[in-house]
């Protein structure tokens, strides 16, 4: 895709988020307005500069947004319809992309060792699994080289850690 | 008896068990500053515990030394990986990296590694010579001071980072800036973007945050199944071309040792902002068919950075001396370590005990040479990362990420807040939005919410005062002048006066 296709998309998405902010900032005021707080003045209200941020965010975002589809010879109306068509074309013909498929794989099993392995099992234990599991994955080298590395480099980081700073892992 | 003082300072640096405790302690700085996560601040505060049985003078040492090695060791991942060890290293990458992809690794280090001493060094100077006159200069800035200097920090550092487009940076700021509002706010502890959730309530931690955006995205490249493997041939040193660069550019490291002490003396402005001020100075100053190699592998870059984050070291111990108020994060955890041997910084310092401030002098100098020749012993193994697999070594970096997200506040929460913003991480890389603004928004972020706050409420809600100090009205020209020309309002204006 692209890279004024992906940028114009993004910047419509930071706009909403933008819109979001400077709601939230707003209730944030209203919230800290009542009580038990009765913070009434606006400019010293803990809402006050989320929603500078929001509407700052959302004019930058409007500028980049204009960057994006300003083409010389086009209507801003034809650069976007091309631009929404190319990020159609792009999802349709990279549905089935080996690359993006195995990379998102290895995120995956990032996530699992983050948030399943680490809450249920000791430090050293969750991150055996995940080093032995990503290697395979990965096909990193000959299977007895990965439980090599795994095993060590898990005794190192402990050894390192856990005895010479003195940090108590998880 | 200032002489007398250094005499002494250096006797004492010079017996055995702090030479050993010099070159261990150092030693460990930079392990923790070459591995991804773990900044200066944690290496002190790790390590303050463990110097707490210590002879006064020894812990003293260690824990300079701590802090000089874990500063100048971001360098190294940053230069290698592209994964700065600590946040002070991060503008380092932009040049350093791409160093290390043309095959000049061991040059770049050898460079970073030099000005990292050269610029303690000379803020050593500054320790000893300028400490009541900059001292003055920081207690001048008030609450609108420091909100500005937090807004001219981030578009410098958006402005600098995304050079094609500025608005980008400027927008990874302000998202940076969002983060940084997510917790209970400092001044009337009320929950901002929390949801309910306690561990939000508590904010977003800065160190996952780091991680996340510069490490995460790096460790997933390298799972691509048709990775480029960008595997970079280890280099030598290049000593005498290492040296013949910094010789060619000391006007370089002395602005730059300048701007890092300036910076560092600031209360709450630490040693990344440091780096970043002086590569922005730097690039400024370049001439115009040079600006462009910025960014692409110019050493000019690594000596500014280097220099400039080192320096701030000096910069930062200044105010914690004189004014018992830290310059940076690191400088907190000093000064705690500081009481906690019975030393009481603070203007009663030169009463109580004037022979500190020359041994603290001394031993940073002794610590920055220290540092100097374990560097590049160290950066000899650490530039054979270079020749690793990097489908062992990521994995690896990342359990290592999730150590230092933990570490923090040993809870599991931190290393979840990693993950998502490494998945941010890699939009904004994919989207060709830069990471350092993020980054230093949510450094800043407090700083700019509680101190426009504290300003606003003292003066009722008006923005007057604001108009009315001349470091503001300085602050707010060179903000304006900088969106201007940006946003390229000077070339349009140029451009009708042409045609008229």
């Amino acid at each position: 895709m692209e890279s004024k296709t992906k940028e114009m998309i993004f910047s419509l998405v930071l706009m909403v988020f933008g819109v979001y902010v400077a709601i939230e900032g707003y209730m944030i005021f209203l919230r800290a307005a009542s009580a038990p707080y009765f913070i009434t003045e606006f400019t010293v209200s803990p809402g006050f500069v989320p929603v500078i941020l929001g509407v700052a965010l959302v004019f930058f975002s409007i500028l980049h947004f204009i960057s994006c589809i300003r083409e010389e010879g086009k209507k801003p109306g034809e650069v976007i319809k091309e631009h929404f068509a190319e990020a159609a074309a792009w999802v349709k013909a990279n549905k089935r992309n080996v690359d993006i498929a195995f990379t998102i794989g290895a995120v995956i099993i990032m996530g699992i060792y983050t948030y399943v392995l680490m809450e249920l099992l000791p430090f050293w234990a969750a991150t055996l699994i995940f080093l032995l599991a990503i290697f395979f994955y990965l096909r990193t080298d000959k299977w007895w080289k990965n439980i090599l590395v795994a095993v060590l480099g898990v005794i190192a980081i402990v050894l390192v850690f856990q005895y010479c700073f003195n940090a108590a892992l998880p | 008896m200032a002489l007398e003082y250094i005499g002494i300072a250096f006797m004492t640096a010079l017996q055995p068990l702090n030479l050993l405790v010099l070159v261990l302690s150092t030693l460990v700085g930079l392990v923790m500053g070459v591995l991804p996560g773990l900044s200066a601040t944690m290496a002190i505060a790790l390590l303050t515990g463990l110097t707490y049985n210590f002879p006064t003078q020894t812990a003293i040492i260690s824990l300079l030394a701590i802090y000089v090695g874990a500063i100048s060791g971001g360098c190294q991942s940053a230069i290698l990986l592209n994964i700065p060890g600590t946040p002070a290293s991060a503008a380092t990458a932009l040049d350093g990296h791409p160093m290390a992809l043309q095959g000049k690794g061991g040059l770049a280090i050898f460079i970073a590694t030099t000005v990292s001493c050269l610029g303690t060094l000379i803020s050593v100077v500054f320790v000893l010579t300028l400490t009541p006159l900059l001292t003055s200069l920081a207690l001048k800035f008030t609450s609108w001071e420091f909100f500005l200097l937090s807004i001219f920090g981030i578009l410098i550092c958006g402005t600098i980072t995304a050079q094609a487009s500025p608005v980008k940076g400027w927008i990874s700021g302000i998202l940076g800036l969002i983060v940084a509002m997510v917790g209970l706010d400092t001044v009337d502890t009320i929950a901002r973007f929390s949801y309910g959730n306690v561990n939000l309530m508590s904010g977003i931690q800065l160190i996952p945050v780091m991680i996340g955006l510069f490490g995460f995205p790096e460790i997933v490249r390298a799972f691509k199944r048709h990775s480029d493997d960008q595997v970079t041939k280890a280099s030598k040193f290049e000593m005498k071309q290492g040296f013949s660069l910094i010789f060619r550019n000391f006007g370089n490291v002395l602005r730059s040792a300048c701007i890092g002490v300036g910076v560092g003396i600031i209360p709450g402005v630490g040693e990344d902002t440091g780096g970043w001020l002086s590569y922005w100075a730097t690039r400024s100053l370049a001439p115009a068919d040079e600006k462009d190699s910025f960014g692409k592998g110019n050493p000019k870059g690594i000596i500014s950075t280097e220099t400039g984050n080192n320096s701030c070291i000096g910069g930062a111990i200044i105010p914690v001396l004189s004014l018992a108020v830290p310059g940076s994060a690191p400088a907190a955890v000093l000064l705690a370590a500081f009481l906690m041997h019975g030393y009481r910084p603070g203007p009663l310092l030169m009463t109580e005990s004037p022979d500190f401030l020359y041994n603290v002098c001394i031993y940073l100098a002794f610590a920055s040479v220290a540092m100097w020749l374990i560097a590049l012993g160290l950066s000899k193994l650490t530039v054979r990362l270079l020749g690793v697999n990097k489908k062992y070594l990521m994995p690896i970096v990342y359990a290592l990420c999730v150590i230092g997200s933990y570490l923090i506040n040993y809870n599991l929460f931190d290393v979840k807040v990693m993950f998502v913003f490494g998945l941010l991480g890699i939009v904004l890389t994919s989207m060709n939005f830069p990471a350092a603004p993020f980054l230093l928004g949510v450094i800043l972020g407090p700083m700019l919410d509680s101190n426009l706050r504290r300003a606003l409420r003292l003066s009722d809600g008006s923005f007057l005062p604001m108009f009315q100090r001349p470091i503001c009205l300085f602050f707010l020209a060179f903000i304006i002048l900088l969106i201007l020309a940006q946003l390229g309002v000077f070339k349009v204006l140029k451009g009708k006066k042409l045609a008229d």
